[in-house]
């Protein structure tokens, strides 16, 4: 399109620049060489009068230019994003395109080849109104149709294929619609959403989350192994006094509770009815809770990964979260204006601190921070491998006071330690912040995070190593249930500590801080700490269902009993929180600690105790064999000798019981990790590079504005009448298209 | 305060209203319900309008810093109808898609509806967001200098609907935070 006028026209070509261009270092040579400015006007020919922006802080400095520019790219914008895709459409409420144009006829063409379930998902999903939608679905409807009669069908096949589909959707909507309703305590975890927002809440989420896993090895065990046991239970001789409940032994010890009650034997009631194997039973039970929790928490684990891993490539203060990411489930006003003055003292701190960051230690202060670092983790670490050592030699003497003295609460003293270590050194840990000073305080949140998980993983290791290396060679008589009276107690005393913690600790916390010491003010609910009670708790319950079948529903009632507590205590002494605090982000490092030290120790342990240990000569379901895993063998054993069942042999045979095999699964899980890896590898790259296209985008745009805006003015004060731009159509790559412009002004 | 006539909402409008929302079947009869309180009395719930007013003093709205622009989004003609209601549960609602969410998150923040947020609305914003009567403006250019040299990619001062969603796709709490339970009050 080339006008009459060679003299009075700008003709803008931009070459393409092809997609995974190399990156340039200098953005100007790119702008030169891919701009081509032919003018006849002399004034214009240098294009070196033009500022080129280079860098974006120095871009805003120069606030009434931009704004020039801005207005007329606004308007060159809304003109362009008429012919924009239906995302992109304009505020108002009111969509750009109606269902008559183009983008509308193609949006109904999109829909018509797809199944019931993904179109009504995709109608849906569509920003429009309900009245929009319901005509979208009838036209979609009715084409589909018009289409449909072409198509030879046996009528009465797919009207009863269709019938099926309607009624299972239909089942199906009823079916979430009942387990919606019958959800535990939605109105509370909402009320608490409202009053104390996101972040506080995530913690009731985990812990509702936590109950669900013990629920369902509660009805496991309690449907494979309780109930058969009670069939063929035997008589209890002990006596029963109050103290069993704290001490887990006396009566209980020989209730179903316990390992060492459950008989070896294969239960058979009448001849006719099919045996049951206890063995069996007892070690496919505990699997399979197992292997579904793993199951489950793998699963939650890659959900959560994928859905909140932020490419730390781009990662950016977050002052943009905070602007956009206003909580807007809180409904309660004093903690809407609470939030909003948390939020002005973030903001202001987040903004010190980034200006903090551009200051560049110096040396001295460098040396000074990381010996702080330094001393506080030696401290740290010493302090939890003395509270291990501590333990071990309690757990030793103990055993010896107890063999001597038959005093049944003396038993209380390890849990009791236990419990107290667990309550005054995370407090002691969190006291280092005073010395140490973090660049970003989402380090000061992880350091704390490890350093207390490390201690409460410890003291379970420790006490693990010292069950099963000195306890269960001992000879005692029944071991396994030892071991369990013990988990029993660690638990017990440890919910006795949270209760007395919330009830007592603070309580007296907010009296303090409201009349005594006023400048303490009041406190904040400490996700953290809390999580990781739950996490220690559910660790210590996961190893002792092998030991105390009885366990998860003992777990189960003790975090029910939690939610009604930490629930009242939240409402009666805390404050909403006053950081913003990434939940999502802290779930994802929750679930990975739950699933990494926790349950992967748990799996360890019992792992050793399966393969490596001699159970009980005199109790339990495995007594008399060398080590827990000869039930399995047996059972191959016994399977190879009948001719149906020797498909389970080989299965055993070659693949779980051969190394081959693992090799070779491992090396192909090797491969396909590396594999992966290197197409993330290439996928940040390409990020990268689209990211600095956008960026050189926006600079053509403005470069581009920048030159019409001068030669307008040119224009104008050369000659005033006549006003003739035409553009070519100008290409660029990327997400704006700038239309074609017939601006004929005079001529 | 008088109540529309009880017009049980027949099954095919409650199926309907299933399939084009997020919301369950306990949700839309509770925001019925509210909507039937609210409404003048003597009309057809389908005909009836509830005023911007009504609709910001809602438990749930009342004290949101943007129930305006809330209200000024999903309403058409200045008064929501009951599918409007409907239609904005729906966005607030937990399952609805985060294209959703962001779209008319989008049109929420952009005050002066250019289609774009620029300088102005992040100041609306971010004196919504305060709510004091003490903010600098030395603080203010810093904060939109730093929000937009966070989010602005191609350098034009404002963000367009692309960078928005882009901006909020790396801030992964942003579905969690954007919701708001018309129900159950």
């Amino acid at each position: 399109m080339s006008s009459e006028d060679p003299g009075n026209d700008i003709i803008i070509e931009v070459e393409n620049v092809p997609s995974g261009v190399q990156s340039h270092p200098l953005s100007n040579e790119i702008f030169q060489e891919r701009v081509l400015v032919r003018s006849g006007l002399s004034r214009m020919t240098s294009i070196s009068d033009i500022d080129v922006i280079d860098s974006p802080i120095s871009s805003r400095r120069n606030y009434k230019q931009h704004r020039q520019l801005s207005q007329f790219s606004t308007s060159l914008n809304e003109s362009i994003s008429q012919t924009l895709h239906i995302p992109e459409c304009m505020g108002l409420g009111t969509p750009c395109t109606s269902l008559e144009s183009i983008q509308g006829q193609k949006l109904i063409a999109s829909l018509i080849p797809l199944s019931p379930r993904d179109r009504n998902k995709a109608i849906r999903n569509q920003p429009r109104t309900m009245e929009e939608k319901r005509k979208l679905r009838k036209i979609v409807d009715t084409e589909k149709s018009k289409q449909s009669h072409h198509i030879i069908h046996f009528n009465c096949c797919t009207h009863c294929l269709n019938s099926i589909s309607l009624a299972y959707r239909r089942s199906r909507n009823s079916l979430s619609e009942v387990l919606n309703s019958i959800s535990l305590w939605q109105k509370t975890l909402k009320v608490i959403g409202g009053k104390f927002g996101t972040s506080v809440l995530s913690y009731f989420n985990f812990l509702k989350w936590l109950l669900k896993f013990n629920i369902f090895s509660f009805i496991v065990t309690f449907s494979f192994l309780i109930i058969p046991q009670f069939t063929v239970a035997e008589k209890n001789t002990l006596q029963f006094t109050g103290l069993e409940f704290l001490t887990g032994g006396g009566y209980f010890r020989d209730t179903v509770m316990y390992y060492g009650f459950y008989t070896n034997s294969t239960i058979r009631h009448d001849n006719s009815w099919a045996s049951y194997n206890m063995q069996l039973a007892y070690i496919f039970t505990i699997g399979a809770c197992l292997v579904t929790c793993f199951f489950s928490l793998l699963y939650s684990m890659a959900k959560y990964f994928r859905n909140n891993f932020i490419n730390p490539h781009l990662y950016s203060r977050g002052i943009a979260k905070l602007i956009f990411c206003w909580d807007f489930t809180v409904t309660n006003e004093k903690a809407v204006k609470l939030k909003q003055k948390n939020l002005s003292t973030e903001i202001r701190e987040n903004l010190s601190e980034i200006r903090q960051e551009n200051i560049k230690l110096t040396l001295n202060q460098r040396l000074t921070r990381l010996s702080a670092h330094a001393v506080a983790w030696v401290v740290s670490t010493g302090v939890a491998i003395a509270c291990c050592v501590a333990v071990y030699y309690l757990a030793e003497d103990n055993s010896e006071f107890l063999k001597r003295h038959r005093d049944p609460g003396a038993v209380l003293l390890l849990p009791f330690v236990v419990s107290c270590i667990n309550l005054v050194v995370p407090r002691l840990y969190s006291m280092f912040g005073l010395v140490e000073r973090y660049e970003l305080p989402r380090h000061e949140v992880y350091t704390l995070l490890i350093r207390n998980i490390f201690l409460k993983i410890s003291i379970i290791g420790i006490l693990c190593y010292y069950w099963l290396n000195i306890v269960a060679l001992a000879g005692e008589e029944c071991w396994e249930t030892l071991i369990g009276q013990e988990i029993y107690r660690l638990l017990l005393m440890d919910f006795v500590f949270s209760l007395a913690d919330s009830f007592l600790g603070e309580f007296l916390r907010r009296i303090i801080g409201m009349k005594l010491i006023t400048s303490l003010g009041v406190q904040e609910f400490d996700i953290a700490r809390n999580v990781l009670e739950l996490i220690y708790a559910q660790t210590l319950a996961w190893i002792g269902i092998f030991f105390c079948p009885l366990l998860p529903f003992i777990q189960m009632i003790a975090l029910f009993i939690m939610f009604y507590v930490k629930n009242i205590s939240l409402m009666m002494n805390f404050q909403p929180p006053s950081k913003a605090w990434r939940a999502s982000q802290m779930m994802t490092f929750f679930i990975f600690l739950l699933f990494f030290p926790s349950f992967t120790g748990v799996l360890c342990t019992l792992a050793i105790t399966i393969w490596r240990l001699k159970p009980s000569a005199n109790c339990g379901a495995f007594r008399g064999l060398p080590f827990f895993i000869h039930s399995i063998y047996s059972w191959i054993e016994t399977l190879s000798n009948k001719p149906s069942y020797l498909w389970v042999v080989w299965i055993y045979r070659n693949l779980i019981g051969s190394v081959h095999f693992f090799f070779i699964l491992t090396l192909i899980v090797l491969i396909i990790t590396y594999l992966y890896w290197q197409i993330t590898e290439g996928r940040k790259i390409m990020i990268r590079l689209l990211h600095e296209q956008i960026i050189n985008e926006g600079k053509d745009k403005m470069f581009l504005i920048e030159k019409l805006l001068k030669l307008q003015d040119v224009e104008k004060r050369a000659n005033p009448s006549l006003l003739t731009l035409e553009r070519r159509e100008v290409e660029q790559q990327g997400s704006l298209h700038l239309g074609e412009h017939d601006a004929t002004h005079g001529e | 305060m008088g109540q529309c006539l009880r017009y049980q909402m027949h099954w095919e409008d409650l199926e309907e209203y299933q399939a084009l929302t997020f919301l369950t079947r306990n949700e839309i009869l509770c925001i019925h319900d509210t909507f039937l309180k609210l409404c003048p009395p003597g009309k057809y719930y389908k005909e009836a309008t509830l005023t911007m007013d009504q609709v910001s003093s809602l438990p749930a709205l009342r004290v949101n810093p943007f129930r305006d622009r809330i209200c000024r989004v999903f309403s058409h003609d200045d008064v929501f109808s009951f599918e409007d209601v409907l239609g904005m549960a729906s966005v607030f609602s937990e399952q609805a898609c985060p294209s959703l969410k962001i779209e008319y998150a989008f049109r929420i923040y952009d005050f002066n509806e250019n289609g774009f947020i620029d300088e102005e609305d992040l100041q609306s914003i971010i004196l919504r967001l305060l709510n004091s009567d003490d903010v600098s403006e030395d603080l203010l250019i810093d904060l939109i200098n730093h929000v937009l040299s966070e989010s602005d990619l191609d350098n034009d001062n404002m963000l367009s609907f692309s960078e928005f969603e882009h901006a909020m796709a790396k801030s992964p709490d942003f579905m969690n935070c954007f919701r708001i339970h018309f129900w159950g009050f």
